[in-house]
C-alpha cells in the first residue's frame, strides 16, 4: 500500500482535481445569473420584433450603464397569460413589463404593480403616465405609456397603444423601486432608452 | 504436485478477473447516473450543494476505481498474460530463494537460484521449496512449478 501511494500519488491528486475544475466549469455555465446581473424584459401581446428589440437593446445597455450584465433578454408571452396571480410570478423574473392594450387586465396596476414613486417618475421628465382610479386613495401612477414615436415604437408594429411597467421585485431600478438596490439601474436606463422619443 | 502462479485453473482466474472488471465498469456506470441525478435536480437554491455532491462522488469513485484497479486487476492481469504466453522449460533444484523482493518486469518478485541461473518468482503466488522441480518460465519468471 505504502509503495502503491509512493508511486501513485499524483494519479490521486488528478483525480482530485480533474472532478473539482470540471463540475465548477458546467455548474457555472448552467448557473442563472443573479437577478441584478440580468435585465428581463417580458412583453404581453403580439405585433412585437422581440429579436430585433433584444439585439438592439444588448447594444445599447452597456453605453447606458456601468452595471455588468450576464443576460439581457426579450420574452413575447401570450395574451392568455395575464391572470394577475400569473404577472405577479413574472414579476420575480422580468424588470420590465409591456403590455398591448389588448392583452392588458383591466387595473392591472392595483393588482399587480406598485405605485411609482415620485423620485422614479421624475426620472421620466417626458413620459405619459399611465394612472389608475383608486378608490380612497384617488389617482395614481403605476406606469406609463409608450408613445408611438418612442425607441419601443419601432419594433411594434401593431396599432394599440402599450404599456411599459415597473417591476416592484426588480433589483436593478437604483433606489427607486421596492427592491432596487444602490447602483444597480441598468433597467431604468433600459426603459429611459424604451420610451425616449425618437425622431 | 503442479503449483501454479495463478494459484487455480486459468479459465476461473480469468472469470474472477472479468467480474472485477464488471464491476469497475458497473461503478462507472454508477457514478455518471448519479452524476445525471445529481444535475437533473439542481436548482437555484441547492446548486452548491448539488456542486458537492458531484464532486464528492467522481472524487470517491475515482479513488476507489484507481485502487481497485492498481492492487486487484493490473497486477492479476499481468500474471494472466505471462501465464499465457510460450514458456521455457527449466529442470533443476531450488537452491536458494529471497526474503526479499525486488522489482522486476513491473512485478514485485523474489529472486530463486537454480542450477545456478537466477529467475524470478512474483511474490505472494506460490511457495517452492529448496527441491528438485521442473520450472515453466515467461521471460524468466516462473509461472509454473511441478515437482
Amino acid at each position: 500500500m505504502k509503495h502503491h501511494l509512493q508511486f501513485n500519488w499524483w494519479k490521486y491528486l488528478l483525480l482530485l482535481l480533474i472532478p473539482i475544475i470540471f463540475w465548477c466549469t458546467v455548474f457555472g455555465a448552467i448557473k442563472k445569473p443573479n437577478p441584478d446581473q440580468r435585465v428581463h424584459i417580458l412583453y404581453i401581446g403580439s405585433n412585437l420584433d422581440a429579436e430585433a428589440l433584444q439585439a438592439q437593446v444588448k447594444t445599447a445597455l452597456p453605453d447606458l450603464t456601468d452595471q455588468p450584465l450576464k443576460a439581457v433578454t426579450v420574452t413575447v408571452a401570450s395574451p392568455e397569460e395575464r391572470s394577475y396571480v400569473t404577472l405577479e410570478v413574472r414579476c420575480f423574473d422580468y424588470d420590465i413589463l409591456i403590455f398591448e392594450q389588448s392583452s392588458m387586465p383591466e387595473n392591472v396596476g392595483q393588482a399587480v404593480f406598485v405605485r411609482l414613486t415620485d423620485a422614479l417618475i421624475a426620472q421620466f421628465p417626458e413620459a405619459v403616465l399611465y394612472q389608475e382610479d383608486v378608490a380612497d386613495a384617488g389617482i395614481l401612477t403605476y406606469g406609463f405609456a409608450i408613445e408611438k414615436s418612442a425607441r419601443f415604437g419601432a419594433y411594434y408594429t401593431g396599432s394599440e397603444p402599450c404599456y411599459l411597467f415597473v417591476s416592484p421585485r426588480s433589483e436593478n431600478f437604483d433606489t427607486l423601486n421596492e427592491n432596487g438596490r444602490a447602483g444597480n439601474d441598468a433597467a431604468l436606463r433600459l426603459a429611459q432608452y424604451l420610451l425616449e422619443i425618437t425622431e | 504436485m503442479t503449483l501454479s502462479v495463478l494459484g487455480q485453473s486459468a479459465r476461473s482466474y480469468k472469470k474472477r478477473l472479468q467480474l472485477r472488471i464488471g464491476l469497475c465498469i458497473a461503478g462507472l456506470f454508477l457514478t455518471v447516473g448519479l452524476n445525471i441525478l445529481f444535475t437533473a435536480l439542481r436548482t437555484d437554491r441547492n446548486h452548491d450543494l448539488m456542486l458537492f455532491l458531484n464532486i464528492v462522488t467522481d472524487v470517491l469513485c475515482g479513488f476507489l476505481l484507481l485502487y481497485f484497479l492498481q492492487m486487484h486487476i493490473f497486477p492479476e492481469l499481468r500474471l494472466y498474460r505471462l501465464f499465457c504466453r510460450n514458456r521455457e522449460q527449466l529442470a533443476g533444484t531450488v537452491t536458494a530463494i529471497s526474503q526479499s523482493t525486488q522489482r522486476y518486469m513491473d512485478m514485485d518478485c523474489h529472486s530463486v537460484t537454480v542450477n545456478g541461473r537466477r529467475v524470478f518468482l512474483p511474490a505472494g503466488t506460490m511457495r517452492l521449496q529448496n527441491a528438485e522441480y521442473t520450472l515453466f518460465l515467461v521471460s524468466n519468471i516462473i509461472v509454473e512449478a511441478v515437482q
